[in-house]
C-alpha cells in the first residue's frame, strides 16, 4: 500500500467516500427500523443491547462526519487567510488609484497657495 | 515656417495620441459592476446555507433528546455531541470562508463603483487652471491654452481609465483562482453536506411526528392544503373530530405518517440538488470572470438562471416542510 511520508497509508478519495457511504447506510437503516425492532424486543436485555447498538452507529457516523470536515480544516484557514490577503491586496488597489487623484488635488493645493503668496508679494 | 510646421506636427500628434488612448480604453467599470454583484450575491446565498446549516444542528441536539425521551432510543453520548459539535465548527468555518468571499467582490465592487477618470481629469482641471493662475499673478502670459489644456485633461483621464481596467482585470483573476479552490473544497465535502443535512431533516421529521403522537401539534395545515378548497370547506372543528374519534382516525394518522415520510425525502433529493447548484453557479462564475478578463462581452444570464435555480429550490425545500405544529 502506499504511504505518505508520515507513514500514514494513503486512502483514494473515492474509497473515503465509499467508508462513510457504509456507516452512513449503517446508522440511518438502524435508525429508520428502531422503532419496528424495538417493539418485537421481548426482553429489557435485547432492548437495551439494541438501543445500545443504534448509538454505536450514532457515535460511528458522527465520528465520520466531524473527522472528513476536519481533514479540510487546515485548507479551509489556508484559503480563509489567502482570501484576506486578497482583499487587503484589492483594497490597495483601490488606494492607489485614489492616489493618483490625491497627489493631483495635492498639487493643486500647493498652485493655489503659491498663486495666493504670489499675488500677496505683488501687493 | 519650420516652427509653425513642428508646432502643427506636435498637435497632431496630441490628438491622435488622445484619440488612440480614448478609442483603446473605454472603462470595464459597468461590466466589473455586474460580475460583482452575481459574485457577491453567490457568496452570500452559499454564506446563508452553512449558517442555516450550523443553526440547525443546534437544533438537531434538541430534537434527537426529545425523540429519544419519546421512543426509547438512547439520548447522543457524549461523544456524538462533541463530534455534532465539531461538524458544527466546521459549518461556521465554511460559512466564515464564504463570507470572505463575499467581502472580496465586496472590494472588487469598490473598485469598480470608483470613478478614477473622472477624479482624475476634475483634479487635473484644477491643477492647470491653479497653474495659469499662478503664471497670471506673477505677471506671466497664460503657460497652458484651454484646448491643449483639455486635451491634456483628457489624456490624463484615458492614462486613468487604462490603470483602472488593468487593475480589475488583475483582481478578476485573483477572484477567479479562489473561485476554483471554493469550488473544489464544496465539491469534495458535498456527499458530507448531503448527508447531513439529510439527517437534519429525518430528525426534524421524526421528532414532530413522535411529539403529534404525543398529543402535541395538529396537522391542520397538512390536511388543508391536501382538501380541494374549490369543491370542499375546510372546517378544523370536524377535522378535530375526525382525528379522534372518526371512522378512519387511523388511516389518516397513517397516511399523515407517509405524507411526511415522502416530504423528507423529497427535501433530501432538493438539498442534494441545492448543494450541485451551488459548484455549478461557482463554475459559470469563473467562465464569466474569464470572459472579462478576456475583453469579451459578458452573459451573466447562466449565473443569473442558476442562481434563481437554487433559491426555487430553497422554496421547495421550505414549501414541503411538515406542517404539524400548529
Amino acid at each position: 500500500m502506499q504511504k505518505e511520508a508520515s507513514g500514514t497509508p494513503i486512502i483514494h478519495p473515492q474509497t473515503q467516500i465509499d467508508v462513510f457511504r457504509q456507516i452512513e447506510e449503517n446508522y440511518r437503516q438502524l435508525d429508520d427500523g428502531f422503532d419496528v425492532a424495538y417493539a418485537k424486543c421481548s426482553t429489557a436485555k435485547q432492548k437495551k443491547r439494541l438501543r445500545e447498538i443504534l448509538s454505536a452507529a450514532e457515535d460511528a457516523y458522527w465520528a465520520a462526519v466531524a473527522d472528513a470536515l476536519a481533514d479540510n480544516s487546515s485548507f479551509v484557514m489556508e484559503v480563509r487567510a489567502d482570501l484576506e490577503k486578497k482583499n487587503r491586496e484589492v483594497k490597495r488597489h483601490l488606494g492607489d488609484l485614489r492616489n493618483i487623484a490625491e497627489f493631483l488635488e495635492a498639487a493643486a493645493e500647493a498652485t493655489r497657495l503659491a498663486a495666493a503668496l504670489a499675488r500677496l508679494a505683488a501687493i | 515656417m519650420r516652427y509653425l510646421a513642428q508646432y502643427t506636427y506636435r498637435w497632431f500628434s496630441t490628438l491622435a495620441l488622445v484619440a488612440i488612448l480614448s478609442a483603446g480604453c473605454a472603462s470595464v467599470r459597468p461590466a466589473a459592476t455586474s460580475l460583482a454583484s452575481q459574485g457577491g450575491t453567490t457568496a452570500r446565498s452559499i454564506e446563508a446555507d452553512f449558517a442555516k446549516m450550523e443553526t440547525d444542528l443546534g437544533l438537531m441536539v434538541d430534537r434527537r433528546i426529545m425523540q429519544a425521551a419519546l421512543t426509547g432510543r438512547k439520548p447522543p453520548s457524549a461523544q456524538a455531541l462533541h463530534n455534532i459539535d465539531r461538524v458544527r465548527k466546521a459549518m461556521n468555518a465554511r460559512r466564515k470562508l464564504s463570507g470572505d468571499l463575499a467581502r472580496l467582490y465586496d472590494s472588487f465592487a469598490a473598485l469598480a463603483a470608483y470613478d478614477a477618470s473622472t477624479e482624475v481629469t476634475t483634479a487635473f482641471g484644477q491643477v492647470s487652471a491653479n497653474t495659469n493662475e499662478l503664471a497670471t499673478a506673477l505677471g506671466e502670459s497664460t503657460v497652458v491654452s484651454s484646448s491643449l489644456n483639455d486635451l491634456a485633461g483628457r489624456l490624463a483621464g484615458a492614462v486613468a481609465t487604462s490603470m483602472q481596467n488593468a487593475k480589475l482585470r488583475r483582481t478578476s483573476a485573483v477572484i477567479r483562482e479562489s473561485l476554483a479552490v471554493v469550488r473544489g473544497l464544496l465539491t469534495k465535502e458535498a456527499h458530507l453536506y448531503t448527508s447531513v443535512r439529510g439527517d437534519l431533516e429525518r430528525i426534524a421529521g421524526a421528532a414532530s411526528f413522535e411529539l403529534y403522537r404525543s398529543g402535541i401539534g395538529r396537522p391542520y395545515p397538512l390536511l388543508r392544503e391536501l382538501l380541494n378548497d374549490r369543491e370542499f370547506s375546510y372546517d378544523e372543528k370536524q377535522v378535530k373530530l375526525a382525528l379522534e374519534r372518526g371512522p378512519k382516525s387511523k388511516e389518516i394518522q397513517n397516511g399523515i405518517q407517509q405524507i411526511i415520510n415522502h416530504r423528507i425525502n423529497r427535501r433530501i433529493e432538493l438539498q442534494t440538488m441545492a448543494i450541485s447548484g451551488f459548484a455549478a453557479v461557482l463554475w459559470q462564475l469563473e467562465q464569466e470572470h474569464r470572459a472579462f478578463e478576456a475583453e469579451q462581452p459578458l452573459d451573466l444570464s447562466g449565473v443569473v438562471e442558476r442562481l434563481a435555480a437554487f433559491r426555487q429550490v430553497v422554496d421547495l425545500i421550505t414549501e414541503t416542510r411538515p406542517e404539524l405544529v400548529d
